[in-house]
């Protein structure tokens, strides 16, 4: 049995900082059900992305079957006033509802905090947005890139005089959606004891802040900016003063292992597993503060020592003797060689109606008595339309028929063009 | 009889110890703001990280460290010596009565004092018990070293940052991002915990590997992996950011641009009398503005030499694209849009005879809300309220 058992989400999130979210619930044990539509504005694009062996088609996503996976889908034609209706009839018998529309969407379809409140008085309602729901700026665009930006963590990754470094990743996208999953559960603990709900602005904004807030202090107290020269400095890194500090290039094309020193024990590791070489016992390279101050020299020194090295036989070496060292890992290297996510069980297989058996990413918290278990995959667009409309809102095949002559549902055709 | 909101914190029933540093103190601070009281259990001399700078002043001190400030507001202090008896002792008695205990010791560490998770069941069936290392609690790598540098590699993240020109090394910025997921997922975890205790009464142990955390950061790239064979590698910021005439750089992202949003450029580019090259209708099509996209941002990028990034990006947000720029943290402080929604806090310190600006709330809850009642602790500061638990 998983935490939250017996717990429903309706969910009219979208892409990856609202549907990560869900995704979090759904892996714990909540029925998410999602409200999902082939057009705008019940569209996730996010299906749209990466189909499975280049053939694209709505329910081949990469990026939407890997943070989809325990939900349910329905459809449900956000234009249409009798849909909504239906939307209204499913807040009655949920306990969370989530979204991440832009802002002022969902209250032109009138799914709001208020009008959901009226139906169920004790929902628990969480809105992501880019910049939150009141402020000059609410009605700006983002995305979870934009986002890192915006708030300063794309600026850290960098070399002097270059412009910021590029991620292949929005950190913004993954860190929201977290800390919903979290603030949600935090919020039904809150529920049980007042029998109260609340409603949850979300910015992506606010929550990237959070992650480099020692910068806000160094400012207000210090009078420092992060915008001075030669910082960022790449990987060189003076709190906690380390040396070396970086990925040296190892053996074959573009591999790369890291390794730091943080003290004299680790750097006398790196001595004995470099075989003591002469240049390491001069006086210059005693304290860390020297071969702080040494670091071009001590990197070159260390590069021509790793370049002809197999990378994961180098890092063990460097483990061995007490080194804080890894591989840079590859998207590949991880899935495919890493022992530690094997024995972890990190990648797990899903089987998947139209796309096969894939591996997908689990979830990095686990809980002894809840372990996890891969249930189901992600869902094909409307798959558990019987499930949410005979079941749940017990709607008779008449009802159904009419809803469906005038496309308020789908219950067939839903990737292609009513006929 | 339920309380009203006014009485009580969404977490304010809780009794948090955290035994605990870098791994750890994103999530205790996530629940000290929320209302939990949290107890800061730090080894003589203070927790690593309160010897870390920058400092105030830039003057070590373990009351002074801003990394340490940042994120253990909330928080109570107390100063245990695991190695000896009596205060293990005092330690036991405290976890009777906690709610959650997170931790960051090296694996089998506090086994090895008799302080397991089955031990400490034993006592207090009802403890949820988090654990945080670099690679979890068993498995082959148990025993490796982590650290900010080697988690993010291992993890995956550093592999994708960094320069389209491969002469640079793979980056790791100066943030501690990999200790950041590490606590979310720590508290994803804790707060799962707690809902399953509410349900049953039992309380559990939560492994959190920041290994996998950081690997879950990294988006599409596993599956598409998985999906179409491709191991993405590093390149520059979504095709290369541009520098403003401020000398700050802005990104003009050109996604999902419609022929409208489109036109609305063209129109006040007319206006500036700037960008002729841009006013060719064949721009209208997205395909061919996808494929011309190289001109298209060689002619931005002489607009951007004249113009300001505020000026610029707040352009292009009126325009309908999601054009951004890069900020230094700090500068935000002088962001309107937080500073609309009251986002930063100051916090007093008595001792300094000053207060200072944090930074605020992840989310805003619109009730039992997030809330900053004290600076952080001074070391050892809680000695005598915590001994009243004992």
């Amino acid at each position: 049995m998983g935490p939250l058992e017996g717990v429903r989400v309706l969910d009219f999130s979208r892409h990856l900082a609202g549907a990560g979210a869900t995704h979090i619930l759904a892996n714990y044990g909540a029925e998410v059900i999602r409200a999902e539509w082939p057009e705008n504005p019940g569209l996730d694009f996010s299906r749209l992305m990466y189909g499975a062996d280049g053939i694209p088609g709505l329910n081949r996503s990469a990026l939407f079957n890997n943070i989809n996976m325990d939900k349910m889908s329905f459809t449900l034609n956000m234009k249409h006033p009798k849909a909504l209706d239906l939307a209204r009839r499913l807040m009655a018998i949920s306990d969370i509802f989530i979204e991440n529309m832009t802002p002022g969407v969902i209250q032109r379809m009138g799914l709001d905090y208020e009008a959901m409140k009226a139906i169920k008085p004790d929902v628990i309602y969480l809105s992501v947005s880019g910049w939150g729901q009141t402020g000059p700026r609410r009605n700006f665009r983002s995305y979870g890139m934009s986002s890192s930006a915006h708030v300063g963590m794309a600026y850290l990754a960098g070399l002097p005089d270059r412009p910021p470094a590029g991620w292949q990743f929005a950190f913004c996208d993954h860190s929201t959606a977290w800390l919903a999953s979290a603030t949600i559960m935090n919020a039904l603990h809150y529920r049980r004891r007042t029998k109260r709900g609340v409603f949850i602005d979300m910015p992506q904004t606010q929550t990237g802040v959070t992650f480099v807030a020692p910068f806000f202090l160094d400012k207000s107290v210090n009078g420092r900016s992060a915008r001075r020269p030669d910082f960022p400095n790449g990987n060189r890194r003076e709190h906690p003063m380390a040396a070396p500090h970086t990925a040296f290039r190892c053996a074959g094309e573009e591999n790369w292992c890291a390794i730091a020193v943080y003290n004299d024990g680790e750097w006398a590791g790196l001595k004995a597993a470099m075989g003591d070489p002469e240049w390491a016992a001069e006086p210059r390279f005693a304290t860390q503060r020297d071969r702080w101050d040494q670091q071009d020299e001590l990197e070159e020194r260390i590069g021509a020592w790793t370049k002809d090295q197999e990378r994961y036989s180098l890092a063990n070496l460097l483990q061995q003797h007490g080194v804080p060292a890894g591989v840079v890992q590859t998207p590949r290297d991880r899935i495919e060689w890493d022992i530690q996510l094997e024995h972890r069980g990190t990648y797990q297989v899903y089987h998947h109606p139209e796309v096969g058996p894939r591996r997908h990413e689990t979830v990095a918290a686990r809980l002894s008595k809840s372990p996890y278990k891969p249930m189901r995959a992600a869902p094909l667009m409307g798959q558990h339309n019987d499930y949410v409309f005979r079941e749940l809102l017990g709607l008779s095949q008449a009802e159904i028929d009419e809803l469906e002559e005038e496309d308020s549902i789908r219950m067939h055709n839903v990737s292609g063009v009513r006929s | 009889m339920t309380q009203s909101s006014q009485d009580i914190s969404s977490l304010d029933d809780l009794l948090v110890l955290e035994l605990g540093d870098e791994a750890t103190q994103y999530s205790g601070k996530l629940m000290a703001d929320m209302g939990a009281r949290v107890i800061k259990i730090e080894p003589p001399g203070g927790a690593a990280c309160r010897h870390r700078g920058p400092f105030k002043d830039d003057q070590p001190d373990p009351n002074n460290s801003l990394y340490f400030w940042a994120y253990n507001a909330n928080k109570e202090s107390i100063v245990l010596d695991l190695t000896v008896e009596t205060d293990r002792k005092k330690l036991l008695k405290l976890v009777e009565k906690a709610d959650v205990l997170l931790e960051d010791c090296n694996p089998g560490y506090l086994a090895g004092l008799g302080l397991s998770y089955d031990d400490l069941a034993r006592i207090n069936p009802g403890l949820i018990m988090t654990s945080v290392t670099p690679f979890g609690q068993t498995g082959p790598l148990v025993d490796w070293k982590g650290g900010e540098l080697v988690q993010w590699a291992m993890g995956g993240a550093m592999w994708l940052v960094g320069y389209a020109d491969h002469d640079t090394p793979p980056l790791c910025p100066p943030a501690d991002f990999s200790y950041q997921i590490g606590g979310q997922w720590a508290q994803i975890g804790t707060m799962a915990a707690l809902a399953q205790r509410d349900a049953t009464g039992e309380g559990q142990h939560v492994d959190v590997s920041i290994q996998e955390a950081c690997s879950m950061v990294t988006e599409w790239t596993a599956p598409v992996f998985e999906y179409q064979g491709i191991n993405l590698d590093r390149k520059d910021f979504l095709g290369g950011a541009i520098k403003c005439k401020d000398g700050k750089y802005f990104i003009p992202q050109m996604v999902n641009i419609t022929p409208v949003v489109w036109s609305r450029l063209v129109d006040w580019l007319k206006k500036e009398e700037i960008g002729e090259p841009l006013y060719d209708d064949r721009y209208l099509d997205p395909e061919y503005l996808g494929a011309n996209l190289p001109s298209v941002l060689k002619v931005i990028g002489e607009i951007a030499a004249t113009r300001t990034s505020d000026e610029l990006w707040k352009v292009g947000q009126s325009l309908g694209f999601t054009w951004m720029v890069f900020n230094a943290p700090d500068e935000l402080l002088e962001d309107e849009q937080l500073k609309a929604r009251n986002f930063f806090k100051e916090v007093p310190h008595p001792e300094h005879g000053t207060s200072y600006t944090y930074a605020g709330p992840p989310y805003e809850w619109s009730e039992a809300p997030w809330r900053i009642r004290r600076r952080p602790p001074l070391l050892g500061e809680d000695e005598a309220r915590v001994a009243e638990l004992l």
